[in-house]
């Protein structure tokens, strides 16, 4: 029984992976992730120093910035970058996956198999969380070479913690994208309508949130730039960037991000699993 | 199947009380929107939210999916298929999800062969022409050699090549083994010619379940105001719509003798058309609506 699932799940996990592999979405969406980290590879081995100076106050400006003051900018400037892009590919992979398959009656070719929905909803899911990985770790691969171009050492341990939470950025992005696309009808509207729905949502909850745990009135002006990333992405940005010094995080503020990504990770999921279930062509 | 029932917004898109299909070759009839496709997707076990139940061998197929689904292969209404894999890979899903086990090469090349699809092999599913599609959807419903095969519209899109390809198919299904296959199609003429027996379905309910016997076919005969059907006394003739008759002919022989008759007893034919019975039955229910 469970060796029939395994066996299902990976044979769908592949066939989805070649479809999307050959696909244009995934050409688009892969040149487009190589293309911006392309550009913010010569901007940091170029320009890093004249960016900093845009970050640190004119009186203390040397010419020569001691490096973990250059790391900081540099992790900041990526991981501001980074945090957008798992929107992106989901809106492109997952988006899509389940209200295209339903317009184009492909789901019946494995409902008249012996798959289980579950087994399938598992599928697509995998298939496009692997895509959204791959995606979106050409930005990281990028990040790191340039890391290594210009510090001439290995990033510091906390980028493990990193890449960690843009994992789990991807997973809720994905299932999110999923949820949204098991309700929607049509297939070709669903990537923007998912960006324009999430956002809208997660923006509305991150600001209750940001209300909530710093009862501060004068909170959303003292830290603008700050609730602009809580608001757009629901992750604490100075969570991201994993040196201290510039922009140190509570270990609280850190398990807050995680918690809510799990929150609409749990969410989105059975918002996906109600609804594909109940889907009137297939239920 | 017993007591089915699927309603959508307050009106019932399928209503059967009861229907035992058997290993023979059924063809299911009806107009747009009469339920056909809802019935084959109760079969296939594609849908699970209606009332009444549906066994396969004696399986609940709502119960059992998976048991179920092994035995049968399904072509459900049309699908485009994956834009971005090919005809090889696509039979290849199919083989390992149906089978359990992933097809040899040679299984999946010869039935490439068969659907007429080993040079396209490697071409992406989206450059091939909807009848060539069709083709493949048919070619992944018989995957296995399952012994119930359900396909809906298989025809549609099909050029004189694609159907004398699926005549072929069914030909070889007939000949592989006892099992039941079910088509719904609006061309009545191909039901006729394959099916053994037709069910007509209008308003998801069944009106008529006819078993087809030989090989014969109607002529539809349009006379002159004189013509007495007892002058053809010898002939099944029935009286169709706008004053037609339909006269039975079952062969050859048959034919030479009514038109010999036609000529002896100098009947003036106006109009003379042949047509299936299962097209001189689709015509008197759609009449009777």
């Amino acid at each position: 029984m469970v060796n029939n699932m395994i066996w299902n799940v990976k044979s769908m996990v592949i066939f989805f992976l070649k479809n999307y592999r050959k696909s244009d979405a995934f050409k688009y969406i892969f040149s487009l992730f190589l293309l911006i980290s392309l550009l913010m590879s010569v901007l940091s081995i170029f320009f890093l120093r004249s960016i900093v100076n845009e970050f640190v106050p004119n009186f203390i400006q040397v010419s020569h910035y001691p490096a973990p003051i250059l790391e900081d900018i540099y992790n900041f400037a990526w991981a501001s970058i980074a945090i957008y892009l798992p929107v992106l590919a989901a809106s492109f992979f997952g988006s899509t996956s389940i209200s295209s398959d339903i317009e184009s009656k492909n789901i019946y070719h494995f409902m008249t198999m012996p798959v289980s929905k579950e087994e399938f909803l598992l599928s697509k899911l995998i298939s496009c969380y692997i895509a959204s990985i791959l995606a979106v770790f050409l930005f990281v691969l990028v990040q790191l070479i340039t890391y290594l171009i210009i510090f001439r050492s290995l990033p510091n341990p906390a980028f493990v913690n990193y890449i960690f939470v843009l994992f789990l950025i991807i997973l809720t992005d994905t299932i999110g994208a999923m949820a949204f696309s098991s309700i929607v009808k049509k297939g070709s509207y669903s990537p923007i309508g998912f960006i324009v729905v999430f956002l809208l949502i997660t923006n509305i909850i991150s600001l209750l949130i940001s209300g909530m745990t710093t009862l501060d009135d004068g909170y959303i002006i003292t830290n603008a730039q700050r609730v602009a990333y809580l608001v757009f992405l629901n992750i604490d940005p100075y969570f991201m960037v994993y040196t201290g010094s510039l922009s140190s995080i509570s270990v609280s503020a850190e398990l807050l991000s995680i918690y809510i990504q799990l929150g609409y990770t749990a969410v989105f999921s059975f918002i996906l699993y109600v609804f594909f279930m109940r889907r009137g062509e297939i239920s | 199947m017993k007591n089915l029932r699927r309603i959508i917004r307050g009106t019932a898109v399928i209503n059967i009380h009861s229907l035992l299909m058997e290993n023979s070759i059924i063809g299911i009839v009806g107009p747009n929107g009469s339920g056909k496709s809802t019935l084959l997707k109760i079969i296939s076990g594609c849908i699970d939210d209606f009332e009444g139940s549906s066994f396969v061998d004696g399986i609940d197929i709502v119960e059992n999916h998976k048991v179920c689904a092994r035995k049968i292969g399904a072509l459900i209404e049309n699908p485009w298929l994956y834009s971005y894999v090919n005809s090889y890979e696509m039979l290849e899903i199919a083989y390992k999800l149906r089978m359990g086990v992933p097809g040899t090469r040679e299984e999946i090349e010869n039935n490439l062969k068969t659907l007429g699809l080993f040079s396209k092999k490697d071409i992406p599913l989206r450059d091939l022409s909807s009848g060539e599609k069709k083709r493949l959807s048919i070619g992944l419903a018989v995957v296995g050699s399952p012994d119930i095969i359900i396909l809906d519209e298989p025809t549609d899109n099909m050029d004189a090549k694609g159907v004398d390809m699926f005549g072929k198919l069914i030909d070889q299904l007939k000949s592989e083994k006892e099992r039941l296959i079910i088509v719904t199609s609006h061309d009545l003429n191909i039901i006729g010619k394959i099916c053994n027996r037709i069910i007509f379905i209008v308003g998801g309910e069944i009106r008529e379940d006819l078993e087809l016997d030989g090989k014969g076919y109607f002529l539809i005969l349009q006379t002159d105001e004189n013509f007495e059907e007892e002058s053809l006394g010898q002939f099944r003739i029935e009286r169709t719509e706008n004053g037609k008759f339909a006269a039975w002919i079952e062969n050859e022989d048959m034919l030479n003798s009514f038109f010999k008759t036609i000529s002896e007893n100098r009947i003036r034919l106006k109009n003379i058309e042949k047509i299936t019975r299962a097209e001189l039955e689709y015509k008197k229910i759609m009449r009777s609506q």
